[in-house]
């Protein structure tokens, strides 16, 4: 006997216009997809850049529940409109994996934008070298170095750097694997 | 309570206070975790992909880990710092994880030690999520 579908709303309440909405929004996301390991070639590059911005940094902390102050350079409420914080490096930083965590765009290019999704982390392996503070523009430099099958699955092995735009200081180099499918390779 | 902190003194063997967060729906769909991946986010499409609900991104337990290391070892996880993570699991919503870290290692390096840390967390049924490794530099 076939397993009954999943409901829009079995993990939270929702009128059927939001399932509506949702239905749409996340078809139209998962139809649209490129499928990466067979899109993307071993070797393919990318050299982008990125500000991170003291929004960009309270999305990711407050997602997780980090409420050290080191990377508050937001200021919701008070006087001021964006302050830059403080840690004890100077002014606020950004937490030591949200840097990796945005090595994930290396495939948002105009050609792909929005598209290469569906996948799913494997491993990470960062190597921290200096803190980020937030503001700074990061120029990230990504490679696939490998593609390969593994118990069936589609990996896609990437290396990618992200140094300071304007200096070149060097902030993080990590090696990451992305499971591409979930289902095994046919 | 003092949140005790790392230094050269500390010991092989000595077990880092974790944290312990529950995942939510909401959260994992958020615009900067998982929205722009709905194998995170709509039970739809996670259940067609085989998966039995969707699955938190595993960059969130990254997050969590480097949050009790930082508790920890404070500014140095900042500077010539390394963590390794391999996502065993998938984390589903409602699940609660906790953090654990064990120094397993002390080398020295310079006027101080290369510390390495085991570093992992699980769920309430106690299984395996996320495993992998911290190096950390203390003088």
């Amino acid at each position: 006997m076939p397993e009954p579908q999943a409901r829009q709303d079995e993990l939270q309440p929702l009128t059927p216009v939001q399932v509506e909405q949702w239905r749409a929004y996340a078809d139209r996301l998962w139809n649209t997809r490129i499928k990466r390991f067979e899109a993307i070639p071993e070797g393919w590059e990318r050299t982008w850049e990125m500000k991170i911005t003291p929004e960009l940094v309270i999305m990711y902390a407050d997602g997780v529940e980090d409420y050290n102050t080191w990377y508050e350079a937001f200021k919701t409420y008070g006087t001021g409109p964006l302050g830059v914080g403080e840690s004890p490096f100077g002014p606020a930083i950004a937490p030591p994996l949200l840097v990796s965590e945005n090595c994930s765009t290396f495939f948002e290019t105009q050609e792909y934008r929005g598209r290469v999704h569906g996948a799913i982390a494997s491993r990470e392996d960062t190597e921290i070298f200096a803190p980020v503070p937030i503001g700074t523009v990061l120029r990230y430099r990504g490679r696939v170095v490998k593609k390969f099958l593994r118990r069936g699955r589609q990996y896609l092995r990437s290396v990618i750097t992200a140094e300071d735009a304007a200096t070149g200081q060097l902030f993080i180099r990590e090696t990451r694997e992305t499971l591409c499918k979930y289902a095994k390779a046919e | 309570m003092t949140i005790p902190t790392a230094s050269k003194a500390t010991p092989v063997g000595y077990e880092l206070i974790g944290v312990k967060k529950v995942s939510t729906i909401q959260v994992m769909g958020s615009r900067y975790w998982g929205r722009i991946n709905p194998l995170h986010w709509d039970p739809v499409i996670a259940k067609q992909e085989g998966l039995r609900s969707p699955i938190q991104t595993g960059q969130m337990s990254s997050a969590y880990l480097a949050e009790m290391l930082v508790n920890f070892f404070g500014k140095r996880v900042f500077e010539n710092s390394r963590i390794q993570r391999k996502y065993i699991k998938p984390i589903y919503p409602g699940d609660t994880i906790t953090t654990h870290g064990i120094v397993r290692e002390k080398t020295p390096e310079g006027a101080g030690y290369r510390f390495k840390v085991e570093i992992w967390c699980d769920d309430q049924n106690g299984e395996l999520k996320t495993h992998g490794w911290a190096e950390i530099h203390v003088d």
